[in-house]
Formats: C-alpha cells, sequence, structure tokens
C-alpha cells in the first residue's frame, strides 16, 4: 500500500515540464492550445517545400511550362524542364514536398486522436471549427498529395492500383498504401465530416474580432472552401454530377464577389482577395517570391518572354491578369502576383502576404465543364471573362472548342498557383504542345507521376 | 618482555609522558580525558627502568590507577573506588570503535570475541560497536587480519574507547572498500575495484588528479586530448572499460537546444554527460557531483578514491552504473589539539614541442619555389611572381628564420597552498581547508585559480553523529589571448614578427600579383590589444549526514546535500583585432560574447544498515532511498561594435549582434532511487553478494519510469581451506571472485521521451501565433543497460612479496538509444528508440612486486605492471545509422570517418589500403576492394586497417623507500596501438599549392621525403606530376597514413623525503616532508606527430612541501 503510494507520487514528481518546449499533455489542456497547434499546421504548409514555393509558384509552375528562362541546359532548372525526376536536386525536393505534406498530416492526426476527449474544453463552434478545419486540411494535402505522386485519373492512369497511403493515425505505425478510388473516397469522407461540422460558420469574417481565430474567415479551411475542394476532387475523379453540385453551392450562395478593376489597382491586390475562398497566409512570402522571381542571379529567378505571355493571353491588352499580375524586373518580365511593390503600401500589407489555394473563379470554370450543354457551360465561363476585363464568347460554341477554352482560362488564372499542371495531369495534355519547352518532353504518364521518396521505399515493411 | 624504559620530566601533566612511554615499551594507554581530570603533574627521573616501575612512579598518588592487560595499559578508577562498586556485578553494555593505529582508518569487519563463547560483535562502516550484557568478568579479544589483537576486560572498559590496532603484515589491499553508499571490508567484497589512498595519489602527481589516478587501474583510460593537449582549462574525458554507446548521432526533433553562446554550467553532470556519454558516475562522500568539481577539487582533501568496475559494486547505482563508478572520500577530521597542516607545492610547466618538425625559412622558400609558384608562362606575370620571390629571398638572407611556435609560449610557474586545521574530542571534531590553486599552462596567458574554503563539522552524542561539510569555491579560467596554437604552426618563418623598428606587425605581408592577391596577418597581434577569454565560477556545497546507531548492529543514516553553482563566461575581440581587418562599418567592429549558466542540485537519503556476526556467519546489509534533483540554465548573448580596444564591457557595444537572439538552455532532471545490499559470508571463506535498485527517472519515457537492475556475486577465500594451511608461508591469499548483474545509463538529454511543441517567434499567421509539433516523442524509451559478467582472482604469495590480482569481464550494452529512420509518411524522419548493442570483452591484470622488504634497515623496493586489453564490438545497429554509414562513405575524405558495422568495432579505422608511392609516376597505388590496383581512390574500396583502441594500455612503475626518502618512477604504455596520422597527411600532402593559399607552414618532410623524379622510392606524393604540373590529387583516407602507435610516457617521477624525527621534534612539527615531482618529462614512441592541434602538452616539475604543527 505504502509503496504503491511512494511510486504514484513518485510518478507525479518525476513528470519534468520543459521551460522551451511545451509538453502536449499542457498544450492540450485548453482551447489556446488547439487552436494554436492547428494555426502551426497552416504555417507549416506555408513552408517553401510545399505551398511557400513547390506545389505553387515553384516546382509545379516550372512543370506547367510557365517560366520559359528554365530550358537553357546551363541554368540550374534545366533538368525540370526535361522531367527527370531522377536528378539529385528534383529527387531530393520532391522528397522534401512528401516529408513535409506528411508532417503536416502527422500535426493534424495528433490534434484529430485529442480533440474528442477534450470537447468539454471548447467554447462557441470552437470544437467544430478545429475538427472540421483538421478533416478538411487533411483531406486537402492527401489530395494534393495523390494529384502529385498519385496515378492519372481514369481514363488515363489504372485507378486501382495502390498508389499512395491515406493517414489517419498518430504514431510510428506505418499505413499501407491505398489505390487511387480509396483515396478520393477518404477524401470525400473526411471532407463530408467537415462540412457537417463547419456548416454552424458559414459567414466569412473580414475583419479583426475579439477571437483572432474566428477573423479573416478566408484564411481557414472554411465551409465554403470544403465544398470548392469537394467539387476539385470529384471534378478529378471524373464525377461531373457531384462536381456540379457544389461548385453551384459556392456559386448561388452568392458569398463571394468577383473584384472589381478599381479593387485591385487602389491596394495592389493582384491575389484577387475578395474570391479566394481559402488562401495561406505566408508571414515571409516577400522573401519567397524575391528569391524566385527578384534575385540578381539570373540563373535562379524565373520569367516568361513576351511572346509566351502573348501566346497565353491571346495578346489581350484589356485582361486584367495581364495587366496587372505581371512586373518587371531586370528588363525581364516577372510574374508579379506576390509582388507587393506599391510605395504606397507597408511591408505589413496582407496583399503581398497570401497565397490563393482555392478561389470562385474555379467554381465557375468547373460549373462550366461540368454543365449539362455547352451553351450553358460557355455562359460560367463568360461570367469570368467578363469579370477579367474580357468579351464573352459567342453561345454557340462545341463542346471541344468551349473544353479549349476552359483551358485557356486555367493558363491564365492560375499562373504561380500550380493548379495549371494538375488540370493537365487531369486532362493528360501533351506538354510539349501547350508549352514553348523546346526540349523532348516525355509523353503520357512519365511526366506527371512523382517519384516515391527512397526512404518511403526503403523503409517500408 | 623486560622493557627498559628512559624518562626524565619536571613538574609536567601526567599525560604527556604516555607517547613517551607508549614509544619506548610498545603498550598502548587506553583512556578517557575525563578520568585523567584531577591528576597531579609528575615528576619522575629514571634510566633503563622497567615498565612497571615507571608506572607505579607516575600513578603514585593519583586519583587513579593502571591495569595492564595484553598490550593495553588500562587506566582506571583508584582502587578504593573500586572496591565499592564491585558488590552486586551488574551486567554491562560496551561501545568502542576499532581504528588503525598509523592512519586512523575504522577497521570495517574488525572482530570483538567474548572469550570462550561462539558469540561477538563486529565492528561497522566507521569501526564502531557495541556489545551488551556482558557479565564484568569478561574477556574480549578485539582481532583483524593482518592486526596484532587486544584483549580488554569488560569491567575496566572506558566507554567510546578507539582502541588502536597495530599492523603486523605490510599493506597491500585497503581494508575496506567504499562504495559511496556502504562500506564493506575487502575480503567479504565480491564486485571488482580498486581503491587508493589520497597519500598514494599525491606522490604520482598533484596537479592533475585524474592523471594520477589511471596509474592505479588500467582500465581507466584518458586518451590524450588531440586537440587541447595539456590546456588546463579543458575537462579530460575519461572511459572505464571501453566505450559503450555510439558517438553521438542524434538530430531527430529533441536534442538539448544548447545553440549560440548559452554554455551549460560546468557542474551540470547532465550536460556533460552529453559530450562523453561513456563518462563514468562521480560519487563524492556519497553524492553525485561533476567532472568538473573532481578536477578543481583540492588534491590534499583526497583521504581516498575507489574505482568501481562490475555489476556486484555499482548495482547500488542502477541507471547511473553502467560506465562505471569512482567514488572519492575526502578527509574527516581526527580528535586530538588543534593541529595546523600546511602543504605547498610550486610547479613549473614547460613546452613539450618535440612532436613538431616544421620546415624553416630556406625550406618554406625553396618548397614553393620546387612547387613552380613563383613562375608563369605570362611574362608580366612571371616578373611579379619573381619579385616576390626575391623580396622573400632577400629576407632570409638578412636572417630571418621566425621560430613562431614559441612566440605564443611560456615556462609556466604556479603554485597550490593549502592550510588546514583539525582538532577536537570525542563529541566534537572540526576541520577547516583552506586551498588556493594556481594552475599556469605553457600558452602565455593560459592559467586556472581555484580558491576554497571548507568547514567541516562533527558532533558525536551517545548514538548519534551528526556531520556536516560546507564547502565554497571560486574558479577562474584564462584562456590565452594568442588564440588557437594551430595559428603559431602554420605561421611562415620568412617572415618577421615585428618591424625593423621594433613594434609588432599586424599584417606580416601583404601580395598582389595578376589579378590575385593575399594578406598575411600576424597571429600574436590579437594578443597585444585586450583580447580576452576567461571564465568564472562559484560554488557552494552543503553536505549533512546523521548517523543514528539503533543497537543489534542496526545503523540509521540520513543524508541530504545542496549545490548551487553559477558560472560566467567572457569573451572579448577588440575592434583592433586581425578579423576585423576590412570591415569599414563601425558597428560591426569588435564582438564582446557572454554567458551566464547555473545549476541547482538537491540530492537526499535515507539508509538503514545491519552487520552481526552469529557464530561463523558474518551479515551485511544496507537498505535505502534516495532522491535528487538537478536544475540547471545557460543564456548567452552577443554584441558588435565597440568604439575600442579599451572599451571592455559588454554594454558599450553598438547592438546586439545582427540576426541573433539570447541563446539558451535548460534541463530539469530529477530522480528518485531504491537500493539493497545483502552481503553474508561464511567462516571468511565463503561470500555472496546480492544487489537490487529500483530507479525513476524523469529523462525515461512515460510508460517505463521505473528501471530495475540487480546484482550477484560470489566469492572464495580458497587460502582459509584447510588443504592450504600447511603451505602458508607461499600462499597468504588466494581469492577467487565471479558477478552477474544488470545497470544502467541514463546519459541522454532530458526531454528526450516527452512529445512537445514550441511556439514560433519569426512566424504568424494573421496575428495568431503557431504551436509546432517537435517530432514523435517515445513514451516507450528506456534507459540502456549493460550486462555485466565479471570473474577475477587476488594472489598474494611469499609472505605478501608478490601480489597479482586479475580481471576478465564481458560487458554487454543493450537497448542503446539511437535514432530509428521511419517512412516518412508517418509525419517525421526518425525518432528516438532503444535499438543497437554492443559488447566490450577485456582482461586487466596488475601485478605488484617486493623485489626488497627489509624491516630493519627500513629499506622497500617495489615494482608494478598492469594492463588492459579491450575489445570492442558492435553487435546491433539502428538503419539510421546504417545511413550514417552511407554518407560517410561517398565523396572525397581528408580524414576517415567513421562507419559502424555490425561484428566490428566502434573504433575501427576504415581507409583504402594502400600499395605505397608508385616509384614511376609518383602517384599512390590503391588496392580495390576485390584485390586490383589502382590509381583512383574510391571510398568503395575502404576496409578495416586499424583500431582506435590499442591491445594494451597500462603503466608500469617502482617505488623504492629508504629510511625516510622515497623514490617513485611511473610510466603509461600502450602497445600495439593504431593512428592515423592526420596532421602529416595535412601538412605533407594534402596542401593547396598557390601562392594565395599555401599560407600555412608545413612538416620538414615535404621537402625531403616526397617523391621527386622516377624511380624514387618515396613515402610521400610527388609535389609535381612526371610532366611537371602541379599535383593536386588529393590525399583521402589510406592505410599509408595509418601509423603503429606505440609508447612508453614517464608519467611521473618522484622523490619524497622525511624529515628525521629527531629534526621534526626540534622544529614541533610532524609529518613534515619535502618532495619534487616531473611529470610527463619524457615520452618515447613509435610515431613522429604533432600530438595536438589547438594547445601544445606540457611537462611539468613541481615541489612540494608539507608539515603539520
Amino acid at each position: 500500500m505504502l509503496i504503491l503510494f511512494i511510486f504514484s507520487g513518485c510518478n507525479k514528481w518525476l513528470n519534468v515540464i520543459p521551460q522551451t518546449q511545451v509538453p502536449q499533455s499542457v498544450m492540450f489542456s485548453n482551447e489556446q492550445g488547439f487552436k494554436d497547434a492547428l494555426i502551426g499546421v497552416y504555417t507549416q504548409m506555408g513552408g517553401a517545400s510545399i505551398y511557400g514555393t513547390n506545389t505553387t509558384f515553384g516546382l509545379a509552375d516550372q512543370l506547367a511550362g510557365n517560366y520559359d528562362n528554365i530550358y537553357t541546359s546551363s541554368g540550374s532548372l534545366y533538368q525540370v524542364s526535361l522531367y527527370n525526376f531522377t536528378d539529385a536536386t528534383i529527387k531530393a525536393n520532391i522528397a522534401n514536398i512528401w516529408d513535409s505534406m506528411y508532417n503536416c498530416i502527422s500535426s493534424l492526426n495528433n490534434i484529430l486522436a485529442q480533440i474528442d476527449s477534450k470537447k468539454a474544453i471548447f467554447s462557441g463552434n470552437n470544437y467544430n471549427l478545429v475538427k472540421g478545419e483538421a478533416l478538411g486540411l487533411r483531406a486537402l494535402l492527401h489530395f494534393d498529395v495523390l494529384r502529385m505522386f498519385g496515378q492519372q485519373p481514369a481514363p488515363y492512369g489504372d485507378t486501382t492500383q495502390k498508389t499512395i497511403p491515406y493517414v489517419t493515425s498518430f504514431g510510428i505505425t506505418q499505413t499501407p498504401f491505398s489505390s487511387f478510388g480509396t483515396v478520393i473516397n477518404d477524401c470525400i469522407t473526411d471532407l463530408n465530416a467537415a462540412k457537417q461540422l463547419l456548416q454552424v460558420q458559414q459567414t466569412i469574417n473580414t475583419s479583426n474580432a475579439t477571437d483572432p481565430f474566428l477573423t479573416f474567415t478566408q484564411n481557414h479551411l472554411n465551409y465554403w472552401a470544403v465544398q470548392g475542394l469537394m467539387a476539385r476532387i470529384y471534378l478529378y475523379n471524373g464525377d461531373k454530377t457531384n462536381a456540379s453540385i457544389n461548385a453551384l453551392a459556392v456559386i448561388n450562395a452568392g458569398i463571394f464577389p468577383f473584384i472589381q478593376k478599381s479593387q485591385i489597382t487602389l491596394y495592389t491586390d493582384r491575389t484577387f482577395s475578395v474570391e479566394q475562398l481559402f488562401s495561406l497566409y505566408i508571414y515571409n512570402l516577400g522573401t519567397l517570391q524575391t528569391s524566385s522571381f527578384e534575385n540578381s542571379v539570373s540563373t535562379n529567378f524565373t520569367y516568361q518572354s513576351t511572346a509566351y505571355t502573348n501566346s497565353v493571353y491571346e495578346s489581350s491588352s484589356t485582361d486584367y491578369r495581364f495587366l496587372f499580375c505581371y512586373g518587371i524586373y531586370n528588363s525581364l518580365r516577372v510574374p508579379a502576383k506576390f509582388w507587393q511593390d506599391n510605395p504606397a503600401i507597408a511591408d505589413g500589407n496582407t496583399f503581398s502576404r497570401i497565397i490563393p489555394i482555392i478561389r470562385l473563379s474555379e467554381m465557375y470554370y468547373i460549373a462550366a465543364e461540368t454543365a449539362a450543354d455547352p451553351v450553358t457551360g460557355v455562359g460560367y465561363l463568360n461570367t469570368v471573362r467578363i469579370n477579367r476585363g474580357l468579351t464573352a464568347l459567342a453561345t454557340t460554341i462545341t463542346a471541344n472548342t468551349l473544353q479549349n477554352e476552359i483551358m485557356k482560362e486555367y493558363r491564365k488564372e492560375f499562373v504561380q498557383e500550380g493548379q495549371l499542371y494538375f488540370y493537365y495531369k487531369r486532362n493528360n495534355i501533351n506538354l510539349n504542345a501547350v508549352t514553348n519547352n523546346p526540349n523532348t518532353v516525355p509523353v503520357g504518364a512519365l511526366p506527371y507521376i512523382f517519384p516515391l521518396p527512397d526512404n518511403e521505399v526503403q523503409f517500408r515493411h | 618482555m623486560a622493557q627498559s624504559i628512559t624518562i626524565n620530566v619536571k613538574n609536567v601533566p601526567l599525560e604527556s609522558v604516555f607517547p613517551v612511554i607508549e614509544k619506548q615499551s610498545g603498550f598502548y594507554f587506553t583512556y578517557t580525558k575525563e578520568q585523567l581530570r584531577g591528576t597531579k603533574p609528575i615528576t619522575v627521573d629514571l634510566k633503563n627502568a622497567s615498565l612497571k616501575e615507571v608506572l607505579d612512579n607516575c600513578f603514585k598518588d593519583q586519583p587513579v590507577g593502571y591495569e595492564l592487560l595484553d598490550k593495553s595499559i588500562i587506566i582506571k578508577a583508584a582502587k578504593k573506588q573500586l572496591a565499592s562498586a564491585v558488590i552486586t556485578p551488574a551486567l554491562i553494555t560496551i561501545k568502542g570503535s576499532v581504528i588503525d593505529n598509523e592512519d586512523n582508518m575504522a577497521l570495517l569487519g574488525a572482530t570483538i570475541a567474548i572469550k570462550g563463547m561462539n558469540k561477538g560483535a563486529m565492528a561497522g562502516s566507521d569501526g564502531t560497536f557495541e556489545l551488551r550484557n556482558l557479565p564484568p568478568a569478561t574477556i574480549i579479544v578485539i582481532s583483524y587480519t593482518g592486526y596484532a589483537p587486544q584483549t580488554f576486560k569488560a569491567e575496566s572498559w572506558v566507554q567510546n574507547t578507539a582502541v588502536k590496532l597495530v599492523r603486523t603484515e605490510r599493506k597491500l589491499n585497503e581494508v575496506s572498500i567504499s562504495t559511496g553508499y556502504y562500506k564493506r571490508p575487502i575480503e567479504n567484497f565480491t564486485g571488482a575495484g580498486t581503491s587508493v589512498t589520497g597519500d598514494q595519489l599525491r606522490k604520482i602527481n598533484t596537479l592533475n588528479v585524474f592523471d594520477a589516478m589511471k596509474i592505479f587501474d588500467p582500465s581507466l583510460r584518458i586518451p590524450d586530448n588531440t586537440v587541447m593537449g595539456s590546456d588546463p582549462n579543458s575537462m579530460p574525458k575519461i572511459e572505464i572499460r571501453g566505450t559503450n554507446n555510439f558517438p553521438q548521432t542524434g538530430t531527430s526533433a529533441q536534442v538539448v537546444p544548447t545553440t549560440g553562446g548559452a554554455v551549460p554550467s560546468g557542474a551540470d553532470f547532465t550536460s556533460s554527460y552529453i559530450n562523453n556519454p561513456n563518462e563514468p558516475l562521480f560519487i563524492m562522500d556519497g553524492f553525485q557531483v561533476s567532472l568538473q568539481q573532481v578536477y578543481d577539487l583540492d588534491i590534499n582533501r583526497i583521504e581516498r578514491f575507489t574505482i568501481l568496475k562490475d555489476a556486484a559494486a555499482t548495482a547500488v547505482y542502477g541507471s547511473r552504473a553502467a560506465n562505471g563508478v569512482i567514488v572519492i572520500e575526502t578527509k574527516q577530521p581526527l580528535p586530538g589539539k588543534l593541529r595546523v597542516s600546511y602543504s605547498g607545492n610550486l610547479q613549473v610547466t614547460l613546452p613539450d614541442l618535440t612532436s613538431y618538425n616544421l620546415l624553416d625559412a630556406t625550406g618554406k622558400l625553396q618548397l614553393e619555389k620546387n612547387a613552380g609558384l613563383y613562375n608563369s608562362p605570362n611574362t608580366a606575370l612571371n616578373l611579379q611572381l619573381q619579385e616576390i620571390y626575391n623580396k622573400r629571398l632577400y629576407g632570409i638572407k638578412e636572417g630571418i628564420n621566425t621560430y613562431w611556435l614559441s612566440k605564443p609560449l611560456q615556462v609556466g610557474s604556479g603554485q597550490h597552498h593549502t592550510v588546514a586545521l583539525e582538532g577536537g574530542d570525542q563529541s566534537i571534531r572540526y576541520a577547516l581547508n583552506l586551498s588556493y590553486n594556481n594552475l599556469k599552462g605553457v600558452m602565455i596567458g593560459s592559467d586556472r585559480n581555484t580558491y576554497s574554503v571548507d568547514v567541516n563539522l562533527s558532533y558525536h552524542k551517545k548514538n548519534l553523529t551528526f556531520k556536516n561539510v560546507t564547502g565554497f569555491s571560486f574558479n577562474n579560467a584564462n584562456n590565452s589571448p594568442y588564440g588557437s596554437f594551430a595559428q603559431y604552426a602554420a605561421a611562415i618563418p620568412y617572415y618577421r614578427t615585428n618591424d625593423t623598428t621594433g613594434h609588432l606587425l599586424k599584417v606580416l605581408d601583404q601580395v598582389s600579383y595578376g589579378s590575385a592577391g593575399a594578406t598575411f596577418y600576424n597571429p600574436m597581434y590579437n594578443a597585444t590589444i585586450n583580447t580576452k577569454n576567461y571564465s568564472l565560477y562559484t560554488n557552494i556545497v552543503n553536505n549533512s549526514i546523521i548517523d543514528w546507531s539503533l543497537g543489534r548492529g542496526f545503523r540509521l543514516t540520513g543524508r541530504f546535500s545542496i549545490t548551487k553553482q553559477t558560472d560566467e563566461a567572457d569573451q572579448f575581440n577588440p575592434p583592433d583585432a586581425t578579423q576585423f581587418i576590412g570591415q569599414t562599418n563601425f558597428a560591426l567592429k569588435g564582438q564582446f560574447n557572454k554567458s551566464w549558466s547555473s545549476f541547482t542540485s538537491f540530492e537526499g537519503g535515507v539508509q538503514l544498515d545491519y552487520n552481526r556476526k552469529i557464530g561463523k556467519s558474518q551479515f551485511f546489509s544496507s537498505t535505502g532511498t534516495s532522491i535528487a534533483q538537478q536544475t540547471s540554465d545557460a543564456t548567452g548573448i552577443s554584441v558588435t561594435g565597440f568604439a575600442s580596444n579599451n572599451m571592455n564591457l559588454i554594454s558599450l557595444g553598438n547592438a546586439y549582434t545582427a540576426n541573433t537572439v539570447p541563446s539558451a538552455s535548460e534541463n530539469v532532471v530529477r530522480r528518485a532511487s531504491f537500493f539493497s545490499n545483502f552481503n553474508y559470508s561464511y567462516d571468511n571463506r565463503y561470500q555472496a553478494d546480492i544487489s537490487v535498485s529500483t530507479d525513476g527517472s524523469s529523462q525515461f519515457g512515460s510508460n517505463n519510469r521505473f528501471a530495475p537492475f540487480w546484482a550477484t556475486g560470489l566469492a572464495w577465500n580458497a587460502h582459509k581451506e584447510k588443504i592450504f594451511s600447511h603451505l602458508k608461508n607461499v600462499i597468504t591469499q588466494l581469492r577467487f571472485r565471479a558477478s552477474i548483474g544488470e545497470t544502467g545509463t541514463q546519459n541522454f538529454p532530458p526531454y528526450l521521451s516527452d512529445q512537445s511543441f514550441s511556439y514560433s517567434t519569426t512566424q504568424q499567421y494573421r496575428g495568431q501565433l503557431a504551436a509546432n509539433l517537435l517530432g514523435y516523442g517515445n513514451p516507450n524509451l528506456q534507459w540502456q543497460q549493460t550486462l555485466h559478467k565479471n570473474i577475477g582472482t587476488d594472489i598474494v604469495l611469499f609472505k605478501s612479496r608478490l601480489s597479482a590480482k586479475a580481471d576478465y569481464y564481458i560487458d554487454h550494452t543493450n537497448n542503446l538509444i539511437v535514432d530509428v529512420t521511419t517512412v516518412p509518411s508517418v509525419g517525421f524522419g526518425s525518432y528516438k528508440d532503444n535499438l543497437g548493442s554492443m559488447q566490450n570483452t577485456g582482461l586487466e591484470i596488475t601485478v605488484n612486486y617486493f623485489v626488497i622488504q627489509n624491516k630493519r634497515k627500513s629499506v622497500y623496493w617495489s615494482v608494478f605492471v598492469n594492463g588492459l586489453h579491450n575489445t570492442n564490438k558492435i553487435l546491433q545497429i539502428s538503419n539510421a545509422l546504417k545511413q550514417v554509414n552511407a554518407l560517410n562513405n561517398t565523396g572525397t575524405q581528408t580524414a576517415p570517418t567513421l562507419l559502424y558495422q555490425e561484428g566490428k568495432s566502434v573504433n575501427s579505422i576504415w581507409a583504402v589500403k594502400s600499395l605505397g608511392i608508385d616509384p614511376s609516376s609518383g602517384q599512390e597505388l590503391f588496392q580495390t576492394a576485390n584485390g586490383g590496383k589502382t590509381f583512383t581512390w574510391n571510398a568503395a574500396d575502404k576496409v578495416i586497417v586499424g583500431d582506435g583502441i590499442p591491445k594494451w594500455t597500462g603503466n608500469f612503475g617502482s617505488n623504492l623507500i629508504v629510511k625516510g626518502f622515497t623514490f617513485g618512477l611511473f610510466f603509461n604504455y600502450q602497445y600495439h596501438g593504431q593512428l592515423y596520422n592526420q596532421t602529416l597527411a595535412n601538412k605533407v600532402e594534402n596542401v593547396t599549392m598557390t601562392l594565395s593559399s599555401l599560407n600555412q607552414n608545413l612538416d620538414a618532410r615535404v621537402l625531403t621525403d616526397r617523391w621527386q623524379k622516377p624511380g624514387d622510392k618515396a613515402f610521400f606524393k610527388g609535389i609535381l606530376n612526371v610532366d611537371g604540373t602541379l599535383n593536386t590529387t588529393i590525399t583521402n583516407a589510406t592505410s599509408r597514413f595509418l601509423m603503429r602507435d606505440d609508447f612508453i610516457n614517464c608519467a611521473s617521477s618522484s622523490f619524497t623525503y622525511l624529515l628525521p624525527a629527531t629534526i621534526q621534534k626540534k622544529f614541533r612539527v610532524q609529518n613534515a616532508r619535502i618532495g619534487l615531482l616531473m611529470n610527463n618529462i619524457f615520452r618515447i614512441g613509435t610515431v613522429l606527430a604533432e600530438r595536438s592541434t589547438n594547445y601544445p602538452f606540457a611537462e611539468n616539475v613541481s615541489f612540494n612541501i608539507s608539515a603539520s604543527f
């Protein structure tokens, strides 16, 4: 009895709490700890290895052929233009993407493993928000891993083949690989659960509130972002019906307006912030963009030739994206979505610190692509065109031309956002046909499937 | 025996004649001070009288009488008082203690037998005993192996007498061994340990306690510090019985955050273990201390130290024991009148530059010319180069040939003084120890000063003893402003240090040729401009012990210790320093780095001891518990922009160094231990030891908070068997020991097992701060376990002339904490787990022989040799270490890199096998993995070419005592060792031969022993290829530079002289001795290599004087 008492007393005494770190038991003893841990995942996602560079304006856009100074053999990105994924630098970079994505997922799983037993410590809607956002992010991250490392969707890829693990537990236990279809199903399951939880908060808050966690809803994976993501995933999987339902739900809700020309110029809002369903806030985005686009070492920064820009924007001089989203650096045309050069704007301006992940225009593109007939489809596309300073297309359009016009819009709209490469992958586009790449680009699945990191293969049992 | 005693005293106290009588008669007085109260002064004048005559004279008319019993003169009440007491003979209880008459050491395990009965008592760890209910006429006999027994009568027993037994055999081993928590008679102890007295230690080396310690036990290994040499401020790396750990590879998320300038306190043993995971546990007076505390301990305070090696000896330390334990006991005050002792030491430290073999000015320039540095096919450039050459040649002709090595060096002269006061009586004893130790290094400005005060009080009353020791020390360690010695080994001899007017140069030379150029700085310059680099600490320790003798062999001890140390380290590089040349921004000139740290430790415990003798059975047992907490923190900051060299306060800087924040580290470690040891001996012939312990530590994972450990040992004193009784003159001792047990180590960073978050201060998310998970905290993380097996024997032959001790051990370490690589999809790259195991097998032998043992003439000459053969084998490694291997096995390697392979030694030296230098081309020929020949070095061809651990290491020496003179000669040796001669490879072959980068001096062999023309059989590659172009091939790890490293080092040669009694008497001093000690004065080795880079090795000569008054 006495010994038992001594041992249990000792156990408590032997549990030392470090000062430089916060032990998990303390972290998850209150609501703020859960919020901070979730915010930790958002900041991790903003790292250069993933959304802070690689999966947006870095590797993903390089692979989409958006920069045409990478094709010469003397450049540091030459191997990228050859889609040589076995090159040591690219291989390490790709392994880094995988590691970082799953690192974020493990942090989410850690939160999700703890949150249900601590439900009582939450106030207001916060339990729903933290858990819903965590589930939604888990789906978002897995879906992006699938888009990079997975097969192409049907009919181009084999969707029954084992492709990536969908990890839902925290710990050192390895999760087996799932097929393309299973991953999509798991994403949808998580997103449905997230939607259920997040429906308590459907309004968008753009100002400061007493609880900072409840402000700037667009920088959280909110209720509408979940639906937008579902539309994207359904379309990727070829499920047009469900894609349409979700895209239209966002459009019809009317929560997100199109940006006005004056709004863009007023604060140099090059990412069209009002249209964003979900964007990541990246505190050091300025530094990240500078190292890629305003670097004094010419081989380290990427630009577009005038010829390429003109081909993308069809030589239009009224397209807002052509007018406002480019800058000149070293007399070269540089994509400038994340470039804040307005001298009136202080460094702290948020427009230079957000990277869009899901935006309203994509909902219209999805609605156009999944519409019952080309006439309805072109209507959705024209809404975007008019709001970008372009003229409407004729409604007498064939299905094929419509699809081609949608692709043109992806090329214009998503410069520096990484989505174009995944559009190409989904539709198995021959990259030599759409880029300025003079090198021979492999055709088919090869340029679209990232190799698994060595450690993932070597240490799997 | 008829004594003839001569005595002549006039009107002196009775007590004062006792020593005179004792000395001449060989009888000892037994009495207490109280008894002598009221005695009258006496006047006696007798020549060659008998003892009885003398005593009768002395005790005439005194209130007390005497009685002779065996060799004792027992003082008792005068007859008339006695008579009244005899009427009713009540049963009595006697209490007392048994000690050695020479060194006053408690004789643990001494037998107090009742004559005619198979019953008695045994002296406990402090020598005390108690016998109850004795009839007054009982005769008691006090005896101990190797000592003359003494007999007493119970009724005349004086309570609390300390019986001094006289040694009859020459001292061989210590009579008891202390494990820090308990003591056992050496004859009962089944473990492997070595115990050495402070006096023995001080005869070897008074400057460095660890250098002295290693002479006595070959298993204690302190490899040469190949970077810091004999720097007095660098702590040694110590290991006992080999390497038990992989070098730290850990980089998973959780490591101790010691970034930047924050230096953990020197008293913080947890941090110290992270630097050397093989470091043994240090226990001083029952409490854990750091390596630094032992290093700075005043050597004169050491009573004895004990090295405990196997499981039976160390198991009570549980999770801290696997690397072995070093137990240090400090001197305790002895009763008596106030005595003052002084010990002084003057030391001279000389640099040892014998391992340097550098080019002189002419040679250096010749080498550069041979390498074609002053020629160019471009005419204009050629002219410029020739001009540089001519200028340098002119300088040499002028007589410039600077011997840079001696520039930063000095003959250091340090001193060490200790004054000790002690005294007291049976109830209160006190001691005060004052010490100043000034250790001088051989680099100018490098020294270490320790000031300490210790107060030791003990109070005895009835069954209670209370002891308290308070120590205060202050330490100031200065590093040389001359910086690293490597700069002077690299400095170029054809440059002068001072300009022609005698001023020290800041820039030695500035050359420009074509579009290139180079500037050479004077490394001595920084020493002249107020450069500072020092550290300070203040340490306060208080240890309290309460000891309660419960009777019937039981004893309860409580102890409590508190330690507090604060440290400070300052480093100031003035704005004028050479490193700021070319810096135009005043705010970036000059830098001050400062670090503060503190350490607090509490440790407390209670233990119950029992010892009893029943018939032929002896029992000892100790059961206890202890708890401890250590708190350590450190902060460091860096400031730049100082206006002047003299503005050396950190507050005078311009701003914090750009992009730095204060660095900090923090750790709290808690431990709770329970231990029990039981020892049984039958008839002094058979012994058994059992220990169990349980440790709880905050460093273990939450699922494994408590760790159990155990050990058991058996011993057999064969010489006590009847069959050997007729060989008594040949075999004095023949003893066999065997032990097995499991102990642990927890030498890994705290918080390793915690899953935790850290907040980022550089990121925010729209006004919200982010907490990031720091990887996977393994809740199952455990202590490392070592299974120790040990068998040993102790043999003493020919009336103690020859003694030998041998131990064979197998230490099998399991559950080594290593990084385990995971599949990245689990979310983190690696985590810490208990994987990996390693085995050390070894043999230790010590032989001691008395060549001369002449008691009559007081001449003793003994020689000894000891040695250790240890082999290491990796049994299992983790996948992360395999990845480290793969990484270490690619690219070029100018030094051998560590590779870990199961079945091989952790100290293996991996290199490509060399077939020598091809005489026709001057290129090195290698052997490929499949036996072919190639000129191309390939990492994949690497094989094990040697092992960093020698086959045998140890010590030998001789000790000669002639009357008061003692001569000692002690050597360290290493046999069949191997060394990759890195400095030679770097200073002969791996040299970039261009005018701007060839700014360092090289080994002289670069000029003489290198291949020059086809047909040369050379050891080194050519400077030029056959076609006359510069040979730029890098020399990667090759067996060519692996050298046999055997040596004999004269660790100590000593001479001491004990002043004759007559002189001592004349000056009224005791134990007055003078001594001369020379440490590391010569070394004979098979390899010529620069043994250390940043600080040279040193030789020491010290002169000692000590006496008590």
